[in-house]
């Protein structure tokens, strides 16, 4: 049994002007050399638990605080967040935010804290390659840290933290903006930290991924403790765990459609590969993805033609981009970090002109319209909502985009009540947007592009810190938009839900689409270069370990994908 | 590639910078502040990243430049010497000459300090300073100024981006002034948290921290720039002396 190095006694917060209380008499105790993970839905206190055992709690986010918490031999109510560095750090889920901007390079601001802590350079440059080659950043090394792409920066901020070495490491949703290699592969860095004796705290909302990683998960629930257990125990069970995991949607399908031989459901893909039957054929489907041979239009709604484009940099971004997409079309947008996704998606409403080449809605060339003109034909939902947050309250929010578009205040007020109704916000119509947990801010920023009814769609890691409900409502959003015969892209990393969510799968790497196909034709060849790239989604994924080759494997993929949405 | 200028120590330009400063604020003449306006820009062009600097400098310039003149020269006739009457509005040389130098004051200030900004990194800037005996506090101060132009450069092409996506068309004064809401809004919500997540981030890096900082980058420095912003110092306290001591002594 290892010793307790992280214990909370009837701890109890309330932030500044609220009355309910976002920690509620917590108590708990984690013991060193072991990966605990925090999961439960939007506004459980999870961020707060983090934050406050990091020292950030009265020092920057004031409230009424009582009880005890011990991190390390200290108390995080009354150390200051440096003087606690030593013991424990935490990475915060935005990434940007947690950049000092002072370094102007990667290395520099991975090594900043060290620096100010004092530490010898010869060390202080060990920890800091040590961890660049952790977080497969080192190619970064010399660059600006805000140049780099939502999840690079992300791969820095855990670089800094891993740096420091401290024994207690706390995270808060890290995974939110990693594509999945990174994903896995900080699952595994943070499986070798504790094997080393490092105590690592998660706050998550990837519950395959908890499942595979953590020794132990507590699930808090309007701030007080629901369940905790082995991730067997609590992962496998959609009460205790407040949500189900792709792989236990997969293993109760899987039993309903008779190709699962064992008792109990999975909670990590090995135990689906053990217990799906390869030799049973699945029943037919039910509702069948989108396949090549349904009608698709002649005429695509975008089209990119040769589109080239470089950062004044003199860096290339996107080389020789040829594109189109269909009226109707559910779309996944894949790439690693830094890719050129968010660049190419900059590129379909003209926020971004292409170097060569050209881009055309509806068969006409952007040229040098202005973007806005744009946005009955293509509309954007970006990563960070706040950037595009600002009325006083979220029917005011939802009414500024049809309110641009020269359309009559009747057809302005159908539009915000559908998008209010499908992204399930009428109860919140009257609410500042601030004033909803973040999860919600997030749909109210997709029901605002929703709102436009715009030709095309994009949204930009739509899942990132969304609980079930949220994601739930999201599907049904979706869905609503490619039945109204709208065009959907997904930029996410979250390969489960676009391969549920999507017909079509584009990859991007290096700026370049090196794979553009219908999830239901996907080849073994492109099933693997999908895998080295990004990953792949949990039916294929299965299928694969069970050494069924596409041919034969796609009625178990399709089929499982099917189980999952 | 840097030039000469950019690899200088970060005191020595900002000695210079300073000096250049000090004497536009202290000079009478509109013919002295414009050279020193001169010096100014051509510090600017022996620096690596000239194109660039040059590129910035008419936002700031012409704004303040519109505005002095309307103000002093135009609006304020009452108190103009030597008036001429032109096109229905009354102006004075005089008074242009006196606004001038207010205007060649700021836009010294503006080049010799954004050349030193733009040359020099952050991290270096605030090591050079802090090694000469700067509080972290004060640091603590100059870093968060220094962040927030380009932190909001940088949210406020989000923003535009993010309201254009939406339909946010600006072409004329009436749809600018209508988009100052979805643009500002935003900008300001997210300076102030901004601010606040800065704080945290540093505080996460441990910058507040007593301990003597080890510094990864050594700063080259010289006797010959050592002995320059002697000079430069010498030069400026004398200037001051030289010139309040004729002002106010009988």
């Amino acid at each position: 049994m290892n010793d307790t190095i992280v214990s909370t006694s009837d701890l109890t917060f309330t932030y500044a002007r609220r009355s309910t209380p976002a920690l509620h008499g917590l108590t708990m105790q984690i013991e060193s050399g072991t990966v605990t993970a925090i999961i439960g839905p939007a506004g459980a206190g999870k961020s707060t638990l983090c934050a406050l055992l990091a020292g950030f709690m009265p020092q920057f986010f004031r409230g009424v605080v009582s009880g005890t918490a011990v991190v390390d031999g200290q108390s995080p109510l009354d150390a200051s967040v440096h003087a606690l560095l030593p013991h424990v750090t935490v990475v915060l889920s935005q990434a940007s935010t947690q950049i000092s901007g002072v370094c102007d390079t990667v290395a520099g601001e991975v090594g900043f804290a060290l620096q100010n802590l004092g530490f010898p350079v010869a060390e202080i440059r060990g920890r800091v390659t040590e961890a660049l080659i952790t977080m497969e950043i080192a190619h970064l090394a010399e660059r600006f840290p805000f140049q780099l792409s939502g999840g690079q920066q992300q791969r820095m901020v855990i670089a800094a933290a891993l740096a420091l070495n401290p024994p207690v490491l706390v995270f808060d949703e890290p995974t939110a903006q990693l594509d999945p290699p990174t994903v896995a592969a900080l699952g595994v860095t943070l499986r070798q930290l504790a094997a080393t004796g490092k105590t690592i705290i998660v706050a998550e909302q990837h519950l395959d991924w908890v499942a595979a990683y953590a020794d132990r998960v507590l699930v808090l629930n309007k701030g007080q403790m629901h369940a905790d257990g082995p991730p067997a125990d609590i992962i496998g069970s959609a009460g205790a765990a407040l949500g189900r995991s792709y792989a236990l949607r997969l293993s109760t399908f899987a039993t309903k459609s008779g190709i699962w031989r064992d008792t109990a459901p999975a909670t990590t893909i090995d135990e689906l590969v053990a217990g799906i039957d390869p030799t049973t054929q699945p029943p037919p489907f039910t509702k069948p993805l989108r396949a090549a041979s349904d009608a698709i239009p002649a005429q695509p709604v975008l089209e990119c033609a040769s589109v080239q484009f470089a950062y004044p940099n003199g860096i290339p971004v996107l080389t020789d981009v040829d594109l189109m997409l269909y009226r109707g079309e559910r779309i996944a947008l894949l790439g690693r970090n830094g890719a050129g996704k968010s660049t190419l998606l900059r590129h379909f409403n003209g926020l971004l002109r292409p170097h060569a080449g050209t881009v055309s809605v509806n068969g006409i060339p952007i040229g040098k319209r202005a973007p806005g003109t744009l946005a009955q034909q293509m509309s954007i939902v970006f990563q960070d909502v706040r950037n595009q947050l600002f009325a006083a309250s979220v029917q005011a929010e939802v009414a500024y985009g049809p309110s641009l578009l020269g359309i009559t205040s009747a057809e302005q007020t159908r539009r915000v009540e559908s998008a209010l109704a499908v992204c399930a916000l009428q109860s919140d119509a009257g609410t500042h947007p601030y004033d909803l947990p973040v999860a919600r801010r997030r749909l109210v920023a997709t029901a605002a592009i929703m709102a436009l009814e715009s030709d095309i769609i994009a949204l930009d890691e739509p899942t990132a810190g969304l609980d079930d409900d949220s994601i739930k409502t999201l599907t049904e959003a979706i869905s609503a938009c490619t039945a109204a015969g709208r065009t959907v892209v997904l930029v996410t990393h979250d390969l489960n839900f676009c391969a549920t969510q999507t017909d079509r799968v584009i990859l991007l790497a290096g700026g370049r689409i090196i794979l553009d196909a219908r999830w239901t034709e996907l080849t073994d060849t492109q099933i693997d270069v999908l895998a080295e790239q990004v990953g792949l989604p949990l039916g294929f994924d299965v299928a694969r370990r069970c050494g069924i080759t596409a041919g034969t494997a796609l009625h178990v993929c399709i089929t499982a994908a099917e189980g999952l949405r | 590639m840097q030039s000469s200028y950019d690899r200088l120590h970060p005191l020595t330009k900002l000695t210079w910078a300073v000096l250049l400063i000090g004497c536009a604020y202290l000079s009478p003449s509109f013919w002295v502040s414009a050279l020193l306006f001169v010096i100014a820009l051509l510090t600017t062009s022996v620096s690596e990243g000239r194109s660039s600097i040059f590129r910035v400098y008419p936002l700031f310039f012409v704004p303040i430049t519109v505005s002095l003149l309307l103000i002093r020269g135009i609006l304020i006739p009452d108190t103009l010497t030597n008036p001429i009457s032109m096109a229905g509005l009354t102006i004075s040389l005089d008074a242009l000459a006196a606004v001038g130098i207010l205007i060649l004051r700021y836009c010294t200030l503006v080049a010799a300090l954004f050349t030193v900004i733009r040359t020099t990194p952050t991290a270096l800037l605030m090591q050079a300073l802090a090694e000469k005996g700067l509080p972290r506090s004060i640091e603590f101060i100059l870093l968060m100024a220094l962040q927030i132009i380009p932190d909001m450069k940088l949210r406020a092409d989000a923003i535009l981006e993010a309201q254009q996506s939406r339909g946010l068309v600006i072409t004329s004064l009436p749809t600018r002034i209508r988009a100052l809401v979805p643009l500002v809004g935003p900008l300001v919500v997210g300076a102030l948290v901004d601010v606040e997540e800065r704080a945290m981030a540093l505080e996460l890096r441990a910058f507040a921290a007593t301990n003597r900082p080890t510094r990864m980058d050594v700063l080259v420095d010289s006797r010959r720039q050592h002995v320059a912003r002697t000079l430069c110092i010498g030069a400026l306290i004398l200037l001051v002396v030289g010139t309040f001591g004729i002002r106010y002594l009988p």
